[in-house]
């Protein structure tokens, strides 16, 4: 086994005052499937941020592929962000464009600039991406609008719009979060299935417990900006979880409306 | 339990000092103005009469000169429309702070626009036919820099409102800036900025025969110059005829942007 992701201390602070991170360090390796639990404003979506600099932290490192990501050149982030798919809650898909233009999208970092503007993307990636569509049950929208979707369906085109990029890593922030019970649980054995046959590692943000210790691998619980568990999901103990989640079992139900909220707060400032 | 109370009596005394201080404007207005609000009603029967006698029957004149008029103003408000779209297009992208390579850069095109878009169109043809003298070609100047103030700034709101997420999701992709604008942004944007174009030509079609009167060419022109000669009935064919021009555009306009927006 060999590492593909190593955070060494990591930290976060926000213009505002706010640690979201504080000294936060793991080592991913290749083909796990890790799980970040944690409650409302602990942090998760900072850290998924800063492993692909879409948040540029305050101190530490983060190494992926051999290079650290916090040093490169924003021409060299650029190229080693195409290695890294991501997925959001909120799906991010270009509602005007048909369904094919958003899967398509996750090429753009390997094109010219000319042919990219103009959309010529080769033959070989449209035959990709109708493959894909076809293997997802999404053929019959291929060339309907993004935005005439169900949220499961745009979710479906979201993942696809990653794997498109070839990524060695993936990174899905909430994915199911805004998702009902039947969508949520088709979006997330989509995402197992489909890393797990390309060996792609996978970094996912879920507030589900049942979920991450459902699908993931490894589970790394996070509280106020601090890594409290990281172990394999059977040594996850609900002693564990209330440690998590601050002792209060509520937050585990009503957790998914204020964890909204503070993310994007985060995201914002 | 106070509090409240002590607060929802301030509430009440602003509220009256808010009704207290409109009607002091108003009537201060109205003194400082020297005009009677009721004047309207007191001289109706001369208001009547003049729209009777003189502005009645409307008279229709298909002279090849006023259709071909009326083409003027269409045009004139056409040219500055697109004109405009496509200058500003482009200002929008260095004007948004989401979008441009330089703050300060950004700053500036939004002063500037601020700036075009705030004196009215009336007031820039004077400014142009001082110094210009009168023609369509002014007429089209002082619709297209309204145009370009008003359309630079509608366009930069709806960059700035644009998704976050989508530009998110862009830069997770690697993709470079020109990719992201080219292939994020601007399909995001654009019905946005049609819908915008369009309600610009509706407002330009109207400006335009006002501009026309004042020395800009077109279809006002020829109204101003009947109403010089009082040749009232005559103007009231030309006043007609603007109206249902408008109206005509507004039908046209909202059927598009139904199309877009859906």
């Amino acid at each position: 086994m060999n590492k593909i992701l190593s955070v060494k201390n990591l930290t976060k602070r926000y213009r505002n005052g706010i640690t979201a991170l504080s000294n936060v360090s793991m080592e991913i390796e290749h083909g796990e499937f890790v799980a970040i639990i944690g409650s409302s404003g602990s942090g998760k979506s900072t850290l998924l941020r800063c492993i692909n600099r879409l948040i540029q932290p305050t101190e530490g490192s983060v190494e992926f592929d051999g290079s650290d990501i916090c040093k490169l050149s924003s021409a060299e982030l650029k190229k080693i962000r195409r290695k890294i798919g991501m997925i959001f809650q909120h799906h991010n898909l270009v509602n005007s464009l048909t369904v094919i233009q958003n899967v398509l999208h996750g090429r753009l970092g390997y094109m010219r600039t000319i042919p990219a503007v103009l959309g010529l993307y080769s033959d070989s990636d449209r035959r990709k991406a109708l493959d894909l569509l076809e293997q997802t049950g999404l053929n019959s929208f291929v060339t309907q609008r993004a935005g005439e979707l169900s949220g499961g369906q745009q979710q479906r085109v979201g993942i696809l719009r990653a794997l498109m990029q070839n990524p060695m890593l993936m990174l899905c922030d909430e994915p199911i979060a805004s998702l009902d019970p039947h969508s949520a649980k088709l979006v997330m054995g989509l995402i197992k299935q489909l890393t797990v046959e390309r060996g792609i590692t996978c970094i996912v943000n879920l507030h589900q417990v049942e979920a991450a210790v459902r699908y993931a691998t490894r589970i790394i619980g996070l509280d106020h900006g601090n890594i409290v568990f990281d172990d394999t999901p059977d040594k996850l103990t609900d002693d564990i979880i209330r440690k998590i989640y601050g002792g209060n079992p509520h937050d585990l139900i009503i957790g998914g409306k204020m964890h909204e909220g503070t993310e994007a707060q985060e995201l914002v400032s | 339990m106070k509090e409240p109370k002590l607060k929802s009596l301030c509430r009440k005394f602003k509220k009256r000092i808010v009704l207290l201080a409109v009607i002091v404007i108003v009537g201060g207005a109205t003194w400082f103005a020297r005009f009677n609000p009721l004047a309207i009603f007191f001289e109706m029967d001369t208001f009547i009469s003049f729209f009777i006698k003189d502005f009645f029957p409307p008279q229709f004149v298909f002279q090849a000169e006023n259709i071909r008029a009326l083409f003027v103003t269409v045009a004139m408000a056409f040219a500055a429309s697109m004109t405009a779209f496509l200058i500003a297009g482009f200002l929008s992208f260095l004007g948004s702070d989401t979008t441009s390579p330089s703050l300060i850069l950004a700053r500036g095109i939004r002063a500037v626009a601020s700036v075009f878009r705030n004196v009215p169109t009336l007031v820039w043809a004077f400014i142009l036919f001082m110094s210009f003298g009168i023609g369509e070609t002014i007429g089209f100047l002082a619709l297209l820099i309204s145009s370009l103030g008003f359309l630079t700034r509608a366009f930069i709101e709806t960059l700035d409102a644009a998704a976050p997420e989508i530009r998110e999701a862009a830069v997770a992709t690697g993709a470079t800036y020109w990719k992201r604008v080219f292939c994020f942004i601007l399909p995001d944007i654009i019905p946005g900025y049609i819908s915008w174009l369009l309600y610009n030509v509706e407002l330009n079609i109207r400006s335009s025969s006002i501009v026309g009167m004042v020395g800009g060419g077109g279809i006002g022109l020829v109204l101003f110059s009947y109403i010089k000669m009082y040749r009232y009935g005559k103007a009231a064919g030309i006043i007609i005829q603007i109206a249902l021009l408008v109206i005509a555009f507004e039908c046209v306009t909202k059927n598009i942007r139904k199309r877009i927006l859906s």
